[in-house]
């Protein structure tokens, strides 16, 4: 997937804090600037969080870049209404997006609750594997293509819900807007690089917004003082739309039971160790989210993340009766999933392999094994690598000497 | 390539490292991904074997060009009738471990089913050894 993200070089001061937060050890620093593998790379955005100097940016749209011409349409990420607080109803968000500069905020519910149905259906499906490993958040799923590729066929074989919500705009206002473009009010990296890559996403978004760069243009539209989320109001009012913002609302619903829910990426590879080893087979469904509490977690949101789903939680509790309503109207077509499957299965990447050819790889990996004996162990960070293990291996790779250990060079500079 | 893991009998909270480590290494040899999971599904049982009933336990394991060869050694009590404990739901796990998950009877079949090659010895109040081989070619 083609990363949004990108280096501000001048602002970069080399402090590795990005080095030490990446999960995949993608990152080095290399004369003095943090550089990214992309190979290893799976847009976790934990670089971005961690960098105290905001070297680290994305290349999101702005609404100056935006024609009027353009008829740009705003879909909302569910995670998106809860970021306001309160105070602020479904209308008045509506209306503070089209008071901004969108022509239109499309209503995707509907959508949602289709990925829903489909996923139940393909969950519940002889076809399925046991367990099925989401595909709605693009962090694990390339986390599994780069780290855990015996398990690419276990992913649920769907495109990203933001896809069904572009093809469902398209059945209906394709044809009478042809030069409209939908944008994505993104809350995470993953999910605004998502939008462009044909394999999750579909043609007509014409890119990301991330939320967090629109908040105070939306805050400043003004606000109306103990207006409540109207459920009653046509935007994502529908339950299934709400319940995907966080982690494990949505599942608690379906109707086979056996679903595993976790959130957070360390949580996640340990889970991912158990299936390849052969364990949790009993399990339907495993819902996985790279972020803490699922997307209410993401880097682009502004409001806390336990405030938030507070406040999803009891809207919940408030429309029981709407939601029950909506469940038991439900129905759930067998076969219906076929129709958002994949155009193609991702791929295994590199990822953290030494050589496509074994043999060489063998040979990399004994002198990896040597260099390593001979390295401190401190992980200090100083070489540019994130520890002395990922050092060895660029040494043997090629890419790194072993004079930039610096504790080595001290001890030879001791010596002689 | 030979790798080598020491496993500790009746240490339940390490149960599974030496077999995710095996598979850290075998990722990082480019090994394709459906054999990397036979192996470590064979390999994660084997240990939790050893983990289960023995005292304690080494894990071998030769990379060649054709095949993966793995080598569980253990000290402990053996395995008194083999054909009963290839069977599957048969297990002599006792009741604290069935509590914690372990002893479905399922572990030496799952091994035999995953892998190419098996050959399991044991005597009894001695100890078990257990190799399987995984071939990287696969004849059509």
């Amino acid at each position: 997937m083609e990363s949004l993200l990108y280096l501000k070089a001048d602002r970069c001061r080399a402090c590795t804090h990005c080095m030490r937060a990446c999960p995949t050890e993608a990152i080095r620093i290399r004369k003095g600037k943090a550089l990214v593998m992309e190979h290893r790379c799976i847009q976790c955005g934990l670089c971005l969080m961690a960098c105290p100097y905001q070297a680290w940016d994305v290349r999101t749209k702005t609404l100056d870049e935006i024609g009027k011409k353009e008829r740009p349409v705003a879909v909302l990420d569910p995670t998106v209404l809860w970021q306001m607080g309160m105070g602020v109803g479904l209308e008045e968000l509506n209306e503070a997006f089209l008071k901004i500069g969108f022509q239109e905020v499309h209503d995707w519910s509907e959508a949602l609750g289709t990925y829903g149905r489909a996923l139940e259906a393909y969950v519940g499906s002889p076809e399925a594997p046991r367990p099925a490993i989401s595909s709605t958040c693009p962090v694990v799923i390339q986390l599994i293509q780069v780290k855990y590729a015996s398990l690419l066929e276990n992913l649920v074989p769907m495109v990203l819900p933001m896809h069904i919500a572009a093809t469902a705009w398209e059945e209906t206002y394709g044809e009478k807007k042809p030069e409209a473009k939908l944008y994505y009010i993104a809350p995470c990296l993953a999910l605004a690089s998502a939008v462009k890559d044909p394999l999750f996403s579909h043609p007509r978004y014409g890119g990301a917004f991330r939320f967090n760069s629109l908040f105070n243009r939306l805050k400043a539209q003004g606000r109306s003082k103990g207006q409540r989320m109207n459920p009653q109001a046509s935007l994502l009012f529908r339950i299934e739309g709400v319940k995907w913002a966080t982690a494990g609302q949505w599942s608690e619903t379906l109707s086979f039971g056996k679903t595993l829910v976790v959130d957070g990426l360390r949580q996640v590879a340990a889970i991912l160790d158990y299936v390849e080893s052969g364990l949790l087979e009993e399990i339907h469904l495993i819902e996985a989210w790279s972020c803490p509490l699922g997307c209410l977690g993401g880097s682009f949101l502004t409001q806390n993340p336990h405030i938030a789903r507070f406040h999803l939680k009891n809207f919940l509790r408030e429309n029981h009766g709407i939601l029950r309503e909506k469940e038991a109207a439900r129905t759930i077509e067998s076969g219906c999933w076929k129709r958002y499957r994949f155009p193609q299965m991702p791929l295994p990447r590199p990822g953290i392999r030494l050589d496509e050819d074994m043999a060489r790889a063998i040979t990399k990996l004994k002198k990896i094994d040597a260099i390593t004996k001979k390295l401190p162990g401190i992980d200090c960070g100083a070489c540019g690598c994130p520890n002395c293990l990922a050092l060895a291996e660029d040494i043997a790779l090629g890419v790194a000497k072993e004079s930039d250990c610096r504790c080595l060079k001290e001890k030879g500079r001791r010596r002689g | 390539m030979k790798l080598d893991f020491e496993i500790n009998g009746q240490d339940f909270k390490k149960a599974g490292e030496a077999s995710f480590g095996l598979k850290n290494y075998l990722k990082r040899l480019g090994v394709p991904p459906p054999i990397i999971r036979r192996v470590a599904t064979a390999a994660y049982e084997a240990e939790v074997n050893v983990v289960v009933y023995a005292q304690k336990g080494h894990m071998r394991v030769t990379i060649g060009e054709q095949c993966i060869e793995v080598t569980v050694e253990d000290i402990g009590p053996g395995i008194d009738n083999i054909e009963l404990a290839m069977q599957e739901g048969f297990t002599t796990a006792p009741p604290h471990v069935k509590q914690m998950g372990f002893g479905s009877g399922m572990g030496l079949p799952n091994i035999k089913r995953n892998t190419d090659w098996m050959d399991l010895r044991s005597v009894v109040n001695k100890g078990t050894t257990l190799r399987f081989k995984v071939h990287f070619a696969q004849e059509t």
